[in-house]
């Protein structure tokens, strides 16, 4: 089965940056991509992603919101979340430590950092 | 009779200094009462307008973390666009593009095109580095503006400064680049542990040790820590670099104040930096200060609290 990647991020840039970051992966999975925090959300209880590619603030729900709704499931549970954000404030980082994080990325991210992140998860 | 009346007189006299004395005492009370009153209600005043003022501080912090976290999202976004998709075409151009001119020997062939070519790899690492001197920028706002409304330190531990050191050599080894300079650290041995927190000294070094690589051409950077009383430990930064002219060794910690270069060219970056150090350096307790070497370059010089098993 083929892994599932998905990407959830408002700005449009930022969805086809990575996108064409992830392109550099020899291996094959699948791409969703959503476009706020509904739409992301959906696409997690529906497919179950391997690997979810999170920012934080959205409009609508927001990337913590997100995870606050399926922080309790345990079909879930296993999803590699790559947290999104704009800077590391304090009050940031506690957040994410209340949920289960793989990673957090602050924006300006380098694109061969991502690629490296995947290739790991993949392995 | 006379006795009588005379007696009855002085009385009188007395009675009414008495009175007199009373009417003017009674009248100092109530004015007293009146000035106690008027400034009770200048009190109450002062007292209000401290809690307004408090409310007042209160919603401009809060505005201010809002502003910052707004300034942060809306800047580093289209940042991360810009830097993201020029590296992506650097990389495809680098990968993709140039294999194929040389396959076909175009580039040897044709000189304009294979000028073209260094113009645009030239012009694709531009980009990226003004990107990146941005997102420093926006990063040294940010931290200064939370400076300034009174941001606190984050979680404080006992930490080994050696290790530190150490990590902060390794992540800014890469600055050198082409350069013969060689950076080593010089720590005192059982240096005892400080207290502090981790990212803000890190921050701190990473600072002053970027700083001596902008004007360190060749030579040794050298970082030194010891025990300086029973209280701190100090830490140096040494270079070999072009030093400070002793006017703007005062000056240089303020806010955008930065040393002219020699050849007229405008100094580098946003003059936050030094600002910065030297806050991250008051809210750990320490002091900071700098000082040419006897022969070249300059050297900056701060304090760490030692950690003695409690809170500062």
């Amino acid at each position: 089965m083929k892994t599932k990647i998905l990407i959830v991020d408002d700005e449009a840039p930022i969805r086809m940056l990575l996108e064409q970051t992830l392109e550099e992966i020899e291996e094959e999975f699948e791409l969703y991509r959503a476009k706020d925090g509904e739409e992301g959300l959906k696409i997690i209880l529906q497919e179950k992603p391997d690997i979810v590619f999170l920012d934080v603030m959205m409009p609508g729900l927001t990337g913590y919101e997100v995870l606050d709704k399926i922080k309790d499931k345990d079909e879930l549970k296993d999803i590699k979340i790559i947290l999104l954000t704009a800077k590391g404030s304090t009050e940031e980082i506690e957040m994410s430590n209340r949920y289960n994080i793989y990673l957090y990325i602050t924006k300006p991210f380098d694109p061969d950092f991502i690629v490296e992140k995947t290739l790991e998860l993949l392995q | 009779m006379f006795n009588f009346v005379k007696l009855n007189y002085r009385e009188l006299i007395i009675a009414l200094i008495f009175t007199i004395t009373f009417i003017y005492l009674k009248t100092k009370a109530i004015k007293l009462k009146k000035d106690n009153n008027e400034l009770r209600l200048k009190v109450e005043k002062l007292e209000n307008k401290i809690i307004l003022d408090e409310n007042e501080y209160k919603k401009l912090n809060s505005d201010n973390n809002e502003f910052i976290s707004l300034v942060s999202h809306e800047f580093r976004t289209p940042l991360t666009s810009i830097m993201g998709f020029t590296k992506i075409i650097r990389k495809k151009f680098s990968r993709h593009v140039i294999p194929a001119l040389e396959d076909k020997k175009l580039l040897e062939s044709n000189e304009k095109l294979s000028y073209q070519v260094e113009l645009i790899k030239g012009n694709l690492e531009i980009i990226i580095s003004e990107s990146e001197r941005l997102a420093l920028m926006i990063e040294n706002i940010l931290d200064t503006t939370k400076i300034d409304f009174g941001n606190e330190l984050g979680k404080c531990e006992k930490l080994s400064i050696e290790t530190i050191i150490n990590k902060v050599i390794l992540s800014t080894y890469s600055l050198i680049g082409e350069r013969d300079i060689e950076v080593f650290d010089l720590i005192e041995a059982n240096i005892p542990y400080v207290y502090g927190d981790e990212h803000k000294i890190m921050q701190i070094l990473i600072n002053l040790l970027s700083n001596a690589f902008k004007f360190t051409n060749e030579g040794e950077i050298v970082i030194s820590a010891k025990r300086q009383d029973k209280e701190f430990i100090i830490i140096e930064v040494k270079d070999s670099g072009i030093g400070i002219p002793e006017k703007y060794q005062n000056l240089i910690f303020n806010k955008f104040k930065q040393v002219e270069s020699k050849d007229g060219d405008k100094p580098k970056g946003t003059g936050l930096g030094l600002y910065i150090t030297k806050n991250l350096v008051k809210q750990h307790g320490g002091t900071i200060g700098v000082r040419n070497n006897e022969t070249k370059g300059c050297c900056f010089f701060f304090t760490l609290p030692i950690y003695k098993g409690e809170e500062l």
